[in-house]
């Protein structure tokens, strides 16, 4: 098979060079930007690195970037399993019904959820008004410093619990689910069940949630723009807000590229931990 | 027995609430005129429909471009990323020629390409777009959007390759078949039904993105969809009719799409590594 040889030109050799153009080459390129002020106006080594730790909105956004990940996919974790546990538990009829109703919010543009609850946050046309109908003080979730980033969080919540749910669901396979229904009739009850079951067998499951999740949730950017725009004030500016600001709203490219490096650092570091847990790669 | 049960349906009747309570507010809102809209409480059947928002957004707002922008950037795409992942994935699931080790080392560092920030790219692609003259383009807007689509469809098609028994392709080539000839001809017409699918959710994926159509493109010869939503969204003048309408134009063709794949979307969104 000498002729397989040449085969790999166009069956490995010329993809992998397409992906390094589009992909690997504007990396490397965002990497020589950081080392420039503005956009390639003034070469100065590491020095945006080095200002961007001693730059307090920078730690802001890493508050608020890590704040907003750890809540959203602890959450969403634990509704996953709720929503799975209760359908694998049950007799529940049609469970294939509900799970196409849970699919809904990841559809939907990450931006346009954003604008959705933007809308029902709103104090006067979303459904909060009833408050005001039973004279309770009607709240203003993303207008107010202390509720914004939870009302945020809730977003994000509602855009991927439902994957979480499904990989929990549908991942546990059908030899599980008989071994669950056959303890069930045997008269186990449901909580000895979960405990010995079910959580056992979603381990892999949960860390594959958490490996998805965290690492995207790190990078949450449209539903935040749909809804508060990073405000108000700074409390809701993620990292990847914030290098948004900075290089396209004042215009200094290469300082907003360095946040970017260490936000791509931070997603490294706990991507490639996960990961090795996961054996993805099996063969 | 009977009160665990009601309890299920409680949690499950009580998210699904939750799930859909949302999006019909949005498409409500979009059909309310402004003064049922300041009603309150406010009214959960809209009592006299109104299309005006619509109109406005079609007739006014370019729209219709939008959504044809949208249409096309996300066509294109699905289609060269399926092309490249389809061949790519061959290589590395088929071909003897490499050992597991390096083929393992490239399928790593595809899926990684799909992990980093999309804002790293944003930056320089801002400017590389705008040296070869593609800022505000559609083929700009194309050349980003197969940073993410391909890497996932690589992933996928090499799911369907592996799984596939292609005993087939062994008895062409000791019939003196060529490699290129054997894909061509038998494999790629096997396995058609697989591609389209992951034509589909490259599609999806390229009509939800809004970080670089919002950064690349400032008018409606290339903007999409997700940035015509935002665009209403205006500082001086709310108009929560628009805002919405908007948000539903956006929302209800790839919910529409979701729900026909949706015994796949699962094992597509983690790349394969849940088996629906």
């Amino acid at each position: 098979m000498k002729a397989e040889r040449y085969v790999v030109i166009p069956f490995i050799v010329l993809p992998t060079i397409f992906l390094v153009v589009i992909s690997v080459y504007p990396l490397a390129y965002s990497l020589f930007l950081s080392l420039f002020r503005g956009l390639l106006d003034q070469f100065i080594g590491l020095k945006n690195y080095a200002d961007m730790l001693a730059d307090r909105r920078f730690h802001d956004a890493v508050y608020v970037t890590l704040a907003f990940t750890t809540i959203t996919v602890g959450l969403e974790v634990l509704l996953g399993l709720l929503l799975a546990g209760s359908l694998i538990l049950s007799s529940v009829e049609r469970k294939s019904w509900w799970q196409t109703v849970y699919i809904v919010p990841m559809a939907i543009p990450p931006v346009v959820s954003g604008v959705i609850w933007k809308i029902l946050y709103h104090p006067s046309f979303g459904p909060l008004n009833l408050l005001a109908l039973i004279r309770m003080p009607v709240p203003d979730p993303l207008g107010q410093p202390s509720l914004a980033l939870l009302a945020v969080s809730l977003i994000n919540i509602w855009m991927w619990t439902p994957f979480a749910f499904l990989v929990f669901y549908s991942g546990i396979g059908a030899v599980r689910q008989e071994i669950i229904e056959s303890a069930l009739i045997d008269g186990a009850s449901k909580v000895q069940i979960f405990r010995s079951i079910v959580l056992p067998s979603l381990r892999t499951l949960i860390l594959v949630v958490i490996f998805w999740r965290f690492t995207a949730n790190l990078t949450a950017f449209d539903e935040i723009m749909g809804s508060t725009e990073g405000g108000p004030g700074f409390t809701t500016t993620t990292l990847t807000m914030f290098a948004y600001w900075i290089g396209f709203k004042s215009w200094d490219l290469g300082y907003a590229a360095s946040a970017a490096v260490y936000l791509l650092l931070v997603v490294a570091v706990v991507g490639s931990s996960l990961f090795g847990r996961l054996g993805i790669v099996r063969e | 027995m009977k009160l665990g049960l009601a309890l299920v349906y409680l949690v499950l009747i009580g998210y699904a609430v939750f799930t859909i309570f949302p999006v019909y507010w949005l498409v409500i809102t979009s059909v309310k005129d402004a003064f049922e809209l300041s009603m309150v409480p406010p009214t959960l059947i809209p009592a006299e429909p109104v299309s005006q928002f619509y109109y406005e957004l079609f007739a006014m707002r370019h729209f219709g471009e939008l959504t044809t922008n949208s249409i096309v950037v996300g066509l294109t795409t699905a289609i060269v990323a399926t092309f490249v992942g389809a061949i790519f994935a061959y290589g590395l699931s088929k071909l003897r020629v490499l050992s597991r080790r390096p083929k393992n080392a490239i399928l790593l560092w595809v899926l990684s390409l799909v992990m980093f920030p999309p804002i790293i790219l944003a930056f320089p692609y801002f400017f590389m777009l705008s040296v070869i003259n593609l800022t505000n383009t559609l083929a700009g807007l194309v050349i980003v959007y197969l940073t993410f689509t391909t890497p996932f469809a690589v992933w996928t098609m090499k799911g369907f390759y592996d799984e596939y028994p292609l005993d087939i392709e062994e008895a062409a080539m000791v019939d003196g078949a060529s490699r290129s000839q054997v894909f061509l001809r038998i494999t790629v017409p096997i396995l058609l039904p697989a591609m389209v699918t992951v034509l589909i959710f490259c599609f999806i994926f390229c009509w939800q993105e809004f970080l670089y159509a919002l950064i690349l493109t400032h008018d409606y010869r290339a903007q999409t969809v997700t940035v015509g939503v935002f665009g209403t969204i205006s500082k001086w003048e709310i108009s929560w009719g628009r805002i919405a309408a908007a948000g539903t134009v956006a929302s209800l063709p790839v919910i529409a799409l979701f729900l026909i794949l949706r015994r796949s979307v699962v094992r597509r969104m983690t790349f394969g590594v849940v088996k629906g």
